[in-house]
């Protein structure tokens, strides 16, 4: 039974204000409500500002990543009437396309727009916060050309990575959200709301398409309705019917003229879009002479690519790359973090690299200072205390520095204390600097008393 | 005047308005000035005594949250 | 000439003879909702502008910080505002000062000032009339001497018409070159605020305070003028336009006064000139088709989550009935049939209105088809439209308007009504000056 699967994503761009107004759109360690002004409120009376530029030049570069047409044509922003606590002023505010008729690796993209997210409702509680209300999103629309979940678990991560190396969405992560329409065969079109992850999405499919095709087995037709995905139980439960589906009576803002965006604009975004994944992928193994999957590993993310290029500069890539696609992904996917979020410097990685080949540190060595460093360390830190001798070699070494030097012995009893010092600096000397001084010191003081 | 009267009043208003309206083959004018409706992203600001003054009317709060129910309208 | 607001008294002795005559009167005349328990902390503090101890009332659909903006609903009996509008910060930085909230038709939504929550105003020139409306509380108390100016909006002649029945000055600016930021919407794309004044000259001067960009989307990027220093009744080589449909929808009686006002513009030295506007009875249906979808969309913030009460449950019947033909129309199903086809005369009306200024400098005519009625008089819906012909197509263009006392009927003050090209407000308060009559 062929199946059809299509897409609305929706990813908070990052600016620094909010879509409408100057109140700011990053509002992650705020208060409730504190984040807010009258206009992001919807207060009686407020009035949009005009509409952050920004903003709509990460949609035209975003549409333009996505291979999309850029509309010639004004874009009206339109008012979505719908009644629900978390959107104050009862409409949200959306755009009409900004680009059209894009693809990305074989699926349309219908549209790529502009939207004002709503704040955060709590059903259960019945809290609202409207810190949020008025940051603005990217929605994407795909065409139906998904036939199944692992295929659309393949595209989520190729579009999510294209977001990423756009640099316009937030990368704090747990921003995104997907609407999924799902029918089979000729059925009817069944809309799963509330998905919040890439692995969400793929258990909401095989539940909804096992859903439908059961239907189907007992001779039962699929409903055309919206459902909400269950991120708990792994279920889709029903919303609304067709028959009770909303009309959102949209009408173009009167408070807003629509944007124009220019031919002038769309060209100077053209140029200063950033490389897309698969292009920084083919010049990776073109220009480093590394393997495709060595490079699909690394260009997985722009941050680790950038890093990658960096370390470059030091080391020479085939290491690198090495050392990327293994030990770098082990350990993040360890930690489940992205190398964003991961707080890895481009020196900690040169390091680590240097000692390896230096014969100074092992491979499996290499793994456990990087674990280290996500969980907060610098790797020369690490490496200093890791090339330290053990206890019982300095215990021998301080042994060996006593034995070898009576006179500085006689002289420390006599009480000359700097003869200790000259004595701690041949434990140095002994150990070849891996010693720690002041543990030799303290070691010397006992021993001498 | 209960619901149903203004409904049907409503109902005659419309009727004649429209009636009155007739046929046309114009654009539309959803906008009677041109500007360029773009503003630069800058440097967020929040007045928190505004913060504050709009918490405080809220009917129904819990601490900084407002509190509501999903419903529908008309 | 000054450009500043001139008084007899010093600030607070001013202030202290309205709020006298305010308490002594407004119990008869209800122009206020609520007055401004600070106004006279406030006009000690306020600063030396140019506006300096003028008292002003502000229509209740406008934000004051601290007061509560009511729209004269139960709706919004609550609603303690939390922040100022642009125009009442503008006010205040002149150093004018808030005397109070102004009554007004509920959510502006009626032309005879009788559907407030908070009962009727009266007109004080005319006492058993109604003052007109939406902004009836503000002409009221202009015409009853208890403020010397106030703010009103008009989104199809909500200043100008109660401005023509309480015989004092309205304008209505060019569409976005005063922020609306603070004015709670009756229907977006038409909505304008504006001042209303004992004289031209002290409209010009409010004018000028309260003009100019701000940082909403909607707004020209347009320069307040000096129009108080430029104001002339010298009108040589002005073309002023009648239009023969003028004639056709109004009562005799105020014709009379309109034409002897035209007479006194030919004084002046402007020439009068016969113009047509064909489309003119279609505005009405226009207008009001835009006003639902807009003023629908408008209301669905109060939803009584955030301000204590559902619109629907507490409205009046004109509220109501706006509310119900906005979502009806606004469907889907509908909008090609009622709203969209609105906008399509819209594009009409204006091309017809923008023609006729290109022929002629300004338009002249009457303000309102009809003299106020008898307070408490029944109307049905369509016939309280009506009043509201003359000035829809001004809102409906975005061209500036203004009303200026032109005489009276009967005792019953008739304005005269001034249509400009827009941003064309200079020669629009010249000519209402030199129909003014004064020195
Ligand atoms: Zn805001």
């Amino acid at each position: 039974m062929k199946v059809r699967i299509g897409f609305e994503i929706h990813e908070q761009l990052a600016t620094r204000t909010k879509l409408f107004c100057t109140s700011p759109a990053d509002y992650r360690d705020a208060e409730p409500n504190t984040n807010v002004c009258e206009i992001c409120l919807g207060m009686p009376g407020a009035k949009p500002m005009g509409v952050n530029a920004e903003a709509v030049e990460g949609a035209v570069a975003i549409a333009l990543m996505l291979n999309c047409e850029i509309v010639q044509e004004p874009v009206y922003i339109l008012r979505k009437h719908y009644d629900y606590p978390d959107l104050p002023s009862g409409y949200q505010r959306t755009s009409m396309p900004i680009g059209r008729n894009g693809e990305l690796a074989g699926v349309g993209i219908w549209e790529v727009h502009l939207e004002e997210d709503p704040g955060k409702y709590d059903p259960v509680t019945g809290k609202v916060d409207y810190n949020r209300s008025g940051v603005p999103l990217v929605e994407i629309v795909t065409a139906p050309d998904i036939t199944s979940p692992e295929e659309a678990r393949a595209f989520m991560r190729e579009l999510v990575k294209v977001l990423q190396y756009s640099r316009r969405v937030r990368r704090e992560g747990g921003t995104m959200r997907v609407d999924v329409n799902v029918s089979i065969e000729d059925g009817a079109r069944v809309e799963i709301k509330n998905i919040n992850s890439i692995r969400g999405l793929y258990r909401a499919l095989k539940f909804e398409i096992t859903r439908q095709k059961n239907l189907r087995r007992r001779g039962k037709a699929v409903r055309r309705e919206t459902r909400a995905y269950i991120e708990e139980q792994m279920i889709t439960r029903s919303m609304r019917t067709k028959e009770t589906a909303e009309d959102y009576r949209y009408i173009p803002d009167p408070d807003l003229p629509p944007l124009r965006i220019t031919p002038e604009l769309v060209e100077r975004i053209r140029r200063e879009l950033p490389e897309a994944p698969h292009q920084k992928l083919a010049r990776f193994v073109e220009q480093y002479r590394i393997s495709r999957d060595d490079a699909w590993a690394i260009t997985s993310e722009p941050e680790m690519a950038d890093a990658f290029e960096q370390v470059c500069t030091q080391v020479e890539p085939a290491r690198a790359a090495a050392f990327f696609r293994h030990i770098i992904k082990k350990t993040l996917n360890y930690h489940n973090l992205s190398f964003a979020e991961s707080g890895i410097r481009v020196e900690d990685i040169v390091q680590v690299l240097r000692a390896i080949s230096e014969g100074r540190l092992s491979q499996q060595a290499g793994e456990l200072v990087m674990r280290r460093v996500v969980e907060g360390e610098r790797a020369a830190e690490v490496l200093r205390e890791m090339s330290r001798v053990d206890e019982q070699s300095l215990v021998s070494a301080v042994e060996q520095a006593i034995h070898q030097n009576p006179g500085a012995v006689e002289d420390y009893r006599r009480g000359k204390q700097e003869a200790i010092n000259y004595l701690v600096g041949q434990v140095m000397r002994i150990t070849k600097g891996r010693a720690d001084a002041a543990r030799a010191l303290e070691l010397l003081r006992e021993r001498l008393s | 005047m209960n619901r149903e009267e203004v409904k049907e009043q409503a109902e005659r208003v419309l009727r004649e308005l429209a009636e009155h309206l007739g046929e046309i083959e114009l654009e539309e004018t959803y906008n009677v000035i041109q500007v360029e409706g773009l503003r630069e992203d800058a440097a967020p600001e929040v007045d928190p005594e505004f913060v504050e003054a709009a918490l405080s009317i809220a009917p129904r709060r819990d601490e900084r949250y407002y509190v509501a129910e999903a419903g529908a309208w008309v | 000439m000054a450009a500043e607001f001139v008084l007899e008294h010093s600030p607070e002795e001013h202030l202290a003879r309205c709020l006298d005559r305010i308490e002594r009167e407004d119990g008869r005349i209800n122009a206020f909702i609520e007055l401004n328990p600070r106004a006279s902390e406030e006009v000690r503090e306020a600063p030396h502008g140019r506006l300096r101890g003028m008292v002003v009332g502000v229509k209740s659909n406008i934000n004051v910080r601290g007061l509560r903006a009511t729209c004269a609903s139960r709706t919004l009996e609550n609603y303690v505002s939390p922040y100022d509008a642009v125009v009442v910060e503008r006010l205040r930085r002149e150093g004018a000062v808030v005397v109070g909230m102004t009554n007004m038709d509920e959510f502006a939504c009626g032309s005879s000032g009788e559907t407030s929550f908070f009962g009727p105003t009266r007109n004080p020139v005319a006492e058993d009339r109604i003052p007109g409306g939406s902004s009836s509380g503000s002409a009221a108390a202009v015409a009853a001497g208890f403020a010397d100016a106030a703010l009103g909006s008009d989104t199809g002649g909500s200043i100008r018409n109660p401005a023509s029945h309480c015989g004092v000055v309205g304008v209505k600016p060019t569409y976005g070159l005063v922020p609306r930021h603070g004015l709670i919407d009756l229907a977006m794309s038409l909505d304008q605020i504006g001042p209303i004044t004992r004289d031209v000259r002290t409209a010009a001067l409010l004018l000028e305070v309260i003009a100019g960009r701000s940082r909403e989307a909607s707004m020209l990027n347009a320069s307040p003028e000096p129009y108080s220093q430029r104001l002339t009744p010298d009108l040589s080589g002005v073309r002023v336009g009648f239009a023969r449909e003028f004639e056709e929808f109004t009562a005799p009686e105020i014709l009379g006064v309109v034409k002897r006002s035209l007479r006194r513009l030919e004084a002046q030295g402007a020439e009068v000139v016969e113009v047509e506007l064909p489309s003119l009875e279609k505005a009405l249906p226009t207008y009001y088709l835009i006003v639902f979808v807009e003023f629908f969309s408008a209301t669905r913030r109060y939803d009584g989550r955030r301000y204590g009460h559902r619109i629907e449950e507490v409205c009046g019947a004109e509220v109501l009935r706006r509310i119900l033909l906005g979502s009806y129309i606004s469907q889907k199903e509908y909008a090609g049939r009622y709203y969209r086809r609105a906008l399509q005369f819209r594009s009409l009306i204006r091309r017809e209105l923008l023609e006729a200024l290109e022929k002629v400098d300004v338009l002249a005519g009457p303000t309102t088809p009809k003299l106020p009625h008898r307070l408490g008089e029944e109307l049905s819906p369509l016939e309280m439209y009506a009043y509201d012909l003359l000035t829809v197509p001004a809102n409906l263009a975005g061209i500036p308007a203004g009303v200026v006392p032109a005489g009276r009927a009967g005792g019953i003050p008739v304005g005269l009504q001034v249509h400009a090209k827009p941003l064309q407000e200079q020669l629009m308060l010249n000519v209402m000056l030199a129909a003014e009559g004064r020195e």
